[in-house]
């Protein structure tokens, strides 16, 4: 990895920041926090990681299980060149593909996710099947925190450790925040990390907003030989934009023309460097 | 009528067959490989026969996962486990249209006395509800391989309803063949359609013929292809017999009755007699103490049948 892949993905990133900020603006709807919670660890693995067109039968699979990043999900999927930009204006409206959580109407997009805690099934089953047929590619799933209150993810955790799915990354995107309050008042998931290990997970934390060092992770997966590789990614909700970041209100709140514009401004000024 | 056999056995040994050859097929289960006789297959194609453990929301994803890379997983699973507890997993295999072939084994009340957590009576209604889902409830070992031909030829989800631990009788040939949306006339009578689906139809044509020797002209139409439905063999037989009875194993809302009640009011509306499990729980017992209880038996049905005709 180049310090010019690390700054492509960044590019990038701002980019798809400024997208997704104007299409749930545009549309009124959708949930801007998870978005650019989410935007950082979606860049670099759609720039810098995955391999395989969304037609290519062998390429990795991505799985978005916390799928109401869907804003963040399209505006990658746009600046990929699989879907055209100009479709971003018609999230959640009549008769559009783009329905607000994502869902397979849209090329890209492997699997209709969206209640949560249903992804990381599909990614053991994904990881299963490279097996099945002696492929060496990859599954990556994101998840949300929050949704790690599913139980459905533990029994798919268990198994996929039990069958030593090193093929396998989950991407815990670790906000803290889930719709109505922290993770930790609602129903606490710390000590996470103890928790994946537990179950038999090769863990590590990391900086969801740090590139380089998500590149690295990603690229080098799996962490340990034999074991599924679990990174909970550290993120702040809102990231990008001084007045959304860790305000829990702008978990799905809706962005005014005047508050857009500041938030571009905000983003124009973050990518100086 | 043909020696009674066993129709998870016969499914089972079809899709070991043609899995030697087909090298896409998979099972995905859940720590029930013996009671569904899947212990051949994990035996013979280890690497194609995927045990979760005791995880059925699990299950099905995962199943959904291995479709997505044009694999055809068979989810094994007693059909009370896998139709409740992975309900919204299922839903969205349809939604996502996968191509997964659910088998619902020991359906009805065929758990007998394990009770009212292991029986399967409200699995029509939930899979008929779901866009895109396929519901094939065949009646004998032959039918019920013919609806894994006829799943195998499929695009998008199926749901198999499987009659285990209750022996059957055979009604048809080897070859037999299963028409996605069809049915099949098993029997002709002027005064009334006798309609069944999975196990109900084999005792719906003793109940004929016990109906026969009392002079009641009752006719026999097996719905194995549940969603769709062949509404138009329904219309024939009330238009035909003017008179229909439902019966199934199932809960009487929303299972094979509702759908025959939905298609007669927009096509040919006629009386119908709906025979099944009430809304309620049943007794502990034997599961063929249960048919018994619930007059789900051909004796049952032929006296149900007469009186209502009376």
């Amino acid at each position: 990895m180049s310090s010019q892949d690390v700054a492509l993905v960044r590019r990038r990133a701002a980019r798809a920041r400024a997208l997704a900020l104007t299409t749930v603006s545009t549309a009124g709807t959708g949930h801007i926090g998870a978005d650019l919670s989410a935007m950082d660890i979606l860049c670099a693995l759609h720039f810098g990681v995955l391999r395989g067109g969304p037609d290519d039968p062998d390429r990795d699979r991505f799985i978005l299980s916390k799928a109401h990043a869907s804003a963040a999900m399209y505006s990658v999927l746009a600046l990929r060149g699989i879907l055209p930009e100009e479709e971003l204006a018609t999230y959640g409206a009549a008769d559009s593909r783009l329905s607000t959580v994502v869902s397979t109407r849209v090329p890209g997009i492997e699997f209709n996710t969206g209640s949560l805690g249903h992804g990381l099934s599909l990614g053991v089953g994904a990881a299963l099947a490279a097996r099945v047929q002696g492929s060496g590619r990859r599954t990556f799933v994101l998840t949300g925190d929050g949704e790690l209150q599913e139980g459905s993810n533990w029994e798919a955790a268990m198994l996929a450790a039990s069958r030593g799915l090193e093929n396998l990354v989950v991407i815990v995107d670790r906000n803290l925040a889930q719709k109505g309050a922290s993770t930790e008042d609602i129903n606490a998931l710390e000590p996470l990390d103890e928790k994946w290990r537990s179950f038999g997970w090769a863990v590590r934390t990391v900086d969801g907003h740090d590139v380089e060092e998500l590149l690295t992770v990603l690229g080098g997966a799996p962490l340990e030989p034999g074991r599924p590789t679990c990174l909970i990614a550290a993120t702040v909700k809102g990231k990008g934009v001084s007045f959304m970041e860790r305000n829990l209100e702008w978990h799905s709140r809706r962005l005014t023309p005047d508050l857009l514009d500041q938030a571009l401004r905000e983003l124009e000024h973050g990518t100086d460097d | 009528m043909a020696p009674t056999t066993d129709c998870a056995a016969a499914f089972s040994a079809a899709l070991l067959e043609l899995a030697r050859t087909d090298e896409r097929i998979c099972i995905v289960n859940n720590d029930s490989a013996e009671t569904h006789s899947a212990l051949g297959f994990q035996a013979e194609l280890p690497d194609r026969f995927v045990d979760v453990g005791i995880a059925e929301q699990n299950l099905v994803g995962v199943s959904i996962g291995l479709a997505n890379a044009g694999l055809r997983p068979f989810v094994y699973s007693a059909s009370c486990f896998l139709t409740a507890r992975a309900l919204e997993q299922i839903k969205n295999a349809a939604y996502t249209n996968a191509n997964v072939v659910f088998c619902g084994f020991v359906s009805g009340l065929a758990y007998g006395a394990l009770g009212g957590t292991h029986h399967a009576v409200e699995d029509l209604a939930w899979m008929r509800s779901i866009p895109r889902m396929t519901v094939l409830a065949p009646a004998t070992p032959n039918d019920t391989v013919a609806a894994l031909r006829e799943a195998m030829t499929h695009d998008g989800p199926v749901y198999i309803r499987i009659v285990s631990k209750l022996d059957t009788p055979e009604l048809f040939p080897a070859d037999h063949t299963f028409a996605y949306g069809g049915s099949v006339q098993l029997r002709e009578g002027e005064d009334v359609t006798l309609v069944g689906t999975g196990l109900l139809t084999t005792r719906l044509v003793e109940a004929a013929e016990l109906l026969a020797a009392d002079g009641v002209r009752a006719g026999v139409l097996h719905l194995g292809s549940v969603q769709p439905i062949d509404a138009e063999a329904i219309g024939r037989a009330a238009r035909h017999s003017g008179r229909l009875v439902v019966a199934e194993d199932h809960v009487l809302n929303g299972g094979l009755g509702g759908a025959v009640a939905e298609t007669v009011v927009r096509t040919h509306p006629v009386p119908v007699l709906q025979l099944g499990v009430p809304n309620e729980y049943a007794p502990i017992g034997p599961a063929e103490f249960l048919y018994e209880h619930f007059g789900l038996t051909a004796q049952g049905v032929a006296k149900r049948v007469a009186q209502w005709l009376a």
